[in-house]
Formats: C-alpha cells, sequence, structure tokens
C-alpha cells in the first residue's frame, strides 16, 4: 500500500495545469454566456441536511448521495450528488421574487457510484434554470441555452432528444395502473423491451384502447413521432392529449430558433420520471450512449421548501463536454509569458508591476533555481539594456 | 434492403452466431467469413455498411452500452446479470432458448429439508419491480408438470416451516453456487430465503458433488448435463431466450437505419414462428 499514495480512488480525477486551464477557461466562457443572458450565479454548498438533498428528486439520489453523520446535530448530512434540489431552495425559501428567476450554478458534485461510461464520480455539474414561468417559451430559452452550451464546448453536432412525462403519466391513470405496477411498466419501456411490456399488458388484463396506446409507446420515437402519436393516442384523456400539443408547440419554436439542430421525440424516454412535471429533454452526441447534458420541467420541487412554482431547467458536466467536444487546447492557450532575473534593483521591480497591470504574465526567477525562462514557458525575458530594463525573445 | 448509415453489431460464438445469421439474412445481410474458422473478430457482411463483431456473450451488453457496437444479440439470462441499464431491448429473437434452473442432488434436498412441507413463496406480478417483472409474472402459476421436478418438494423457507429459525451452525442458510449471481440473490430473496452465494465461472454442476454448494442456479437446455451429474432440477426462475440489443444513441441517431434492421428482423422472427406452428 506504502507505493501506492499516489493512487486516485476510482472515478475521481484530478486536473493537471494543461486540463485544468481548458477547463476553467470554459468554466469562465459559460459563466458569462449565462450572465449574458441574465442568469444569476448561485453557490450552494457542498454539504447539506440529507433530507433537503433529497426532497424532490425521490429516492433517485439517495443511492448516489455520500452521507455522514453532523457531529454538530446527530442528523444526517450528504455531499450534495446534484445542485438542482438546492438552487431550488434558494428560490424557494431565500429570493421569493414574483418575476421568473433566472439562476445558473457551477460546481463538483460527488457521486457514491460513476453512473456511466465516464466512470467519473466528481463531475463539475454546470446548470441553468428558470422559475417561475410555465410555457413552452421558458423551455425553448434552456434549450437553446443547452445548445450554446454544447456549442462553447465544443460539440457542434448533439441532437435533441424530447418527451413529455404527461403522456405515460396520463395513460397510467386512465389505466388504473396501481403505482407498482406504473413502475414496472415504466422501467420495461425505459429499455424498450416491448416484449415485456407486451406480457405485462396482457397479464394485467389490459383492453383495447389503453392497452394499445401503452404498447404503442415503446413505438412512438422518431422524428414522425407526434404525427403518429396523433393519430394512435387519440382516444386519450385531455392531459395526453394536451402534453402531445406542448411538444408540437415547443418542435415549431425549435425549428424557428434552431433550425439545424436535429430533434428526435420519445414518448417513451422518461429520465427523471420521478420529480419532472412536464417536458424531458436530453442531448446525445453520435456514438456515446449516454446524453451529455439532461433536463426539463419540474414544477413542484420547490414546494417542500415552502413555494411551489413552475421550474424548468438543464444540468450537464462540464469535464465529460469536453470529453466529448472538439479540442479546446488552441482556444485556451496559455498566455506567452515574460521571464525576470532575479534582481533585487527596485526599477526591475516596477517593470514587473506594469507588465503584470498590463495582463501579461511575468514569472520571477527564484535565486539559485535551476532552468530559466524556457522551463518556465516564457518565449520573452526582460534584460538590462541601455540602462532599463527591456523585453527581448529568449 | 440498404442500410444509411454504418451499423456494427456485437454477436458472440456458437449457438447465438448460428441462430442469428437465418434472421439476419432477411434484411439481406450475410457474414463474409466464418468466426468458427477466421480468426478476425470483426467481419465484413454483404452490405458493406454493416459488419459483425465477435465478443464474448457476455461482454455484449458492454459493448453495446458503450457504443462500441451499435447493436447486438445477447441471452437474457447476460442482460438479467448486467441490469440492462442504458439499452434497448425490443425484440425477442426467440433463438438459444433454453431455463435459468435452481438444481441440487435428491437425496440431498431432502436432507436438508428437516420440517420441509411448506410450499415455496413466489413473489406476485407486482412483487418484483426488478428488471424480470414480466417474467417474474409468469413465474408464479406457470410450474407446470413436465418442468417441475415433481420428485421433490420445493426447499422449504429458511427459518419458517422449521419449528424454529435458528438451525445452529453450518446449516443455517443454503450455499448457492452460480454465474449468475444477481439473478440468484433475487430469486431467493423474492422467496424470502437467505442464502449464501458462490460465484463461480464454469462446471456448476461439480460444486455440489464436491460439497461446494447445496444447489447451482444455471441454464438448462435440455437437462442432460444435470442427469449426468446426478443433479435433477428443483425450481424454474425464467425463461431465457436472446434479446436484440441496441444502443441508445445509435437508436436515435441512426434511427432510420436501425428502424429498417429491426423491421426486417421483426418480419424474420415472425415468419420463422409462423413456419415452427405449422410444423407441429
Amino acid at each position: 500500500m506504502l507505493g501506492e499514495r499516489w493512487l486516485l480512488p476510482a472515478g475521481i480525477e484530478e486536473a493537471l495545469p494543461s486540463q485544468a486551464r481548458i477547463i476553467e477557461g470554459l468554466r469562465r466562457d459559460l459563466l458569462d454566456l449565462y450572465q449574458s443572458w441574465g442568469y444569476e450565479l448561485v453557490m450552494p454548498p457542498f454539504i447539506d441536511y440529507l433530507e433537503s438533498l433529497l426532497t424532490g428528486t425521490g429516492h433517485d439520489l439517495d443511492l448516489q448521495t455520500f452521507k455522514l453523520t453532523d457531529q454538530e446535530t446527530g442528523r444526517l448530512l450528504g455531499v450534495r450528488a446534484d445542485m438542482t434540489p438546492q438552487v431550488a431552495r434558494m428560490d424557494a425559501h431565500q429570493l421569493r421574487r414574483e418575476g421568473p428567476t433566472r439562476l445558473c450554478y457551477l460546481g463538483t458534485v460527488l457521486h457514491t457510484r460513476s453512473d456511466g461510461f465516464a466512470g467519473t464520480r466528481s463531475p463539475l455539474q454546470v446548470g441553468a434554470e428558470i422559475y417561475g414561468h410555465s410555457g413552452a417559451a421558458s423551455e425553448l430559452e434552456i434549450l437553446r441555452l443547452v445548445l450554446l452550451t454544447l456549442e462553447r464546448a465544443g460539440i457542434g453536432n448533439a441532437y435533441l432528444d424530447l418527451g413529455h412525462v404527461g403522456i405515460y403519466r396520463g395513460l397510467a391513470r386512465q389505466a388504473g395502473l396501481t403505482p407498482d405496477q406504473e413502475l414496472t411498466l415504466f422501467e420495461a419501456l425505459q429499455r424498450k423491451a416491448i416484449p415485456e411490456v407486451t406480457e405485462l399488458i396482457a397479464a394485467w388484463g389490459l383492453r383495447a384502447p389503453l392497452a394499445d396506446m401503452l404498447l404503442a409507446l415503446a413505438d412512438l420515437n422518431g422524428d414522425d413521432a407526434l404525427e403518429r402519436a396523433a393519430r394512435v393516442l387519440a382516444p386519450a384523456e385531455p392531459e395526453v392529449r394536451e402534453a402531445l400539443y406542448h411538444l408540437a408547440r415547443l418542435r415549431d419554436g425549435l425549428n424557428t430558433w434552431l433550425p439545424a439542430v436535429p430533434v428526435h421525440f420519445d414518448l417513451a424516454e422518461l429520465r427523471g420520471y420521478h420529480y419532472k412535471t412536464g417536458v424531458v429533454f436530453a442531448a446525445f452526441v453520435p456514438g456515446w450512449g449516454q446524453e451529455v447534458a439532461r433536463g426539463g420541467r419540474y414544477d413542484d420541487i420547490g414546494r417542500v421548501f415552502g413555494r411551489a412554482r413552475p421550474a424548468v431547467g438543464f444540468s450537464s458536466d462540464l469535464k465529460g463536454l469536453l470529453r466529448q467536444g472538439q479540442d479546446l487546447s488552441d482556444r485556451y492557450r496559455p498566455t506567452p509569458g515574460v521571464f525576470a532575473p532575479w534582481s533585487p534593483d527596485p526599477t526591475l521591480g516596477a517593470e514587473i508591476e506594469a507588465l503584470r497591470a498590463s495582463g501579461a504574465r511575468v514569472v520571477t526567477e527564484l535565486p539559485g533555481q535551476p532552468g530559466g525562462a524556457r522551463e518556465a514557458g516564457c518565449a520573452e525575458q526582460l534584460v538590462f539594456e541601455g540602462g532599463r530594463w527591456q523585453r527581448r525573445p529568449v | 434492403m440498404a442500410f444509411a448509415a454504418p451499423l456494427t453489431i456485437a454477436l458472440s460464438k456458437g449457438r447465438i452466431f448460428k441462430e442469428t445469421l437465418p434472421l439476419l439474412a432477411h434484411a439481406g445481410i450475410a457474414a463474409l467469413e466464418d468466426p468458427e474458422t477466421s480468426r478476425k473478430l470483426i467481419l465484413a457482411t454483404t452490405q458493406p455498411n454493416i459488419k459483425l463483431i465477435i465478443v464474448r456473450a457476455s461482454d455484449v451488453p458492454t459493448y453495446v452500452q458503450y457504443g462500441a457496437a451499435d447493436l447486438g444479440v445477447a441471452g437474457k439470462d447476460v442482460l438479467l446479470e448486467h441490469g440492462g441499464e442504458g439499452l434497448y431491448e425490443p425484440l425477442d429473437l426467440g433463438i438459444a432458448r433454453c431455463r435459468l434452473m435452481v438444481a441440487g442432488i435428491p437425496q440431498q434436498v431432502t436432507e436438508d429439508t428437516p420440517g420441509g412441507s411448506a410450499p415455496p413463496v413466489f413473489s406476485g406480478a407486482e412483487g418484483t419491480s426488478d428488471h424480470s417483472g414480466a417474467a417474474g409474472a409468469r413465474r408464479g402459476g406457470d410450474f407446470s408438470p413436465d418442468q417441475a421436478p415433481a420428485t421433490l418438494p420445493p426447499s422449504p423457507l429458511a427459518g419458517e416451516g422449521r419449528g424454529e429459525g435458528d438451525q445452529g451452525l453450518g446449516h443455517a442458510r443454503l450455499r448457492i453456487a452460480t454465474k449468475y449471481v444477481r439473478c440468484a440473490e433475487r430469486h431467493f430473496a423474492a422467496k424470502g430465503q437467505q442464502v449464501e452465494v458462490i460465484k463461480l465461472y464454469g462446471s456448476m454442476e461439480l460444486a455440489p458433488l464436491v460439497g461446494l454448494a447445496d444447489r447451482i442456479v444455471d441454464l438448462v437446455e435440455s437437462g442432460n448435463t444435470l442427469k449426468a451429474n446426478g443433479l435433477v432440477p428443483l425450481e424454474h426462475i425464467v425463461d431465457i431466450s436472446s434479446r436484440l440489443v441496441v444502443n441508445k444513441a445509435a437508436w436515435k441517431m441512426k434511427h432510420a437505419s436501425v428502424m429498417a434492421l429491426l423491421t426486417a428482423l421483426r418480419e424474420a422472427v415472425k415468419q420463422r414462428q409462423a413456419a415452427q406452428d405449422q410444423s407441429r
């Protein structure tokens, strides 16, 4: 073991200078982008009472959250596995504004187990939320922001995948499924396991047209899914048809604002079904089996904090985006540096101050150090010539 | 049939490969080489855009989930054990059929069950919210005489039906040897029975014979291997057949090609089913 002190825990990464520069460059760019859209940055705490963290999101995050006991109160604390509930609490409990509130956040979250291919347990979560508006307009704004985020991260070929939890929820209610049945069928639908869905529907004795509609859900995906759904789901209750209509409106908006982005509808794919209340969406890139960004509408998330408000938002893993996007090392190059020799000369000190103030990167030599300008990544150095300190190429 | 997008299909050698080929033929896909004679792991097909990769059966879900293959053919046993997360499994190909069963030595089972006449508790249709939900629903009533071991009473619940829960050390828990740890744990947990699961990678039938385990959980096709080793099937866990699995991103981004293949395979399965029904 002694020889392995350098070893990092599984799924925990460190960022070396060349990676850290890119991560930080993109982090600043994204926060500037959100700010230019009117999103205010918030910083939720890294650790929180478990019950606040798990609220609204149901048990989805329970297993993913690292837990420890608070020595002050004996209550359970959790390390945030998702910042969304914390941000919802700020809107519901602290800000309590009347109009729409736009918030964004960026920070490390911890997962007990890596959820997926990248294998990370410490994603750098970045996201944006709109509170206080229900309807396609706020959803469209969030979707545009998703695409802009991906673009900044060097991902130009993303696909959007859209669904609506109201469709399955409405059909399950219309069919009179018990909560257990609803969950069982839901899990089979998530895998598009049509043989299982067929068996379940038969075993529960569901009849046409509900049996047909529930079975059709697994097939209602693709570019033309909405047209087919309008026909197949015609006998459904109004809430289901309203959800379809809503998706159609959203598609029209996407055609206007993001005409180049391919949109795929999938009426059975329902990420975060337990706490989402409307549209759900995800962005995919070719050759990667998992979404690179996800989000949707979760109108009731603030209720437990005292105020249910409409809410829509997205989140992503900044480091995950960088893995999928094109190499950004050209965009986030290190600033060229100027090397200053070790000298007690006060005029050198003044020159260094002036250079730094003008934005230059100045590295000062330490007495007796090995290596010089080149090792410090500097292309220029300060040389005493003609009675003053001047920049000269190395 | 032509495929606009390139598709990679992951298959395992042997039975699954042989039985999948006739189905792929319906989509105009034929392998240009035979994996049994070729050492190549990537096989070209008569469709320029379709290639086959040859992987271990238990690795198929991983390849497809990670997008190294767009589609694959995997046994339901492998999917149950893998968890099937992040995959679509839209079609039961109906090939490589067998059953996942509990088996054991006849005498030993009798010795194991001193007070044993308590009926096994099967999970109801709604009871199993796990991935074998549909199978679980079937499991309850479908203990038909020809599958049931008949010779033996099903094992009792641990603690229950024995008069008292404390059986002392050594005999308290059944030891189950299996390759299918998740399935075995889930099966016995649904019965309310606490067992020790021992993970093995092969030759499961040996474990009860040499005292490594009391029972095994394994795939049973004809039952000949069990018989040859003096074991009998005891409980039917789930029927197994191979499924088409699809990578999520491929489903969305190569939708037209994936749908074309899926439709052709669905048609092939239907036709073969009809032919089988007719010949009966």
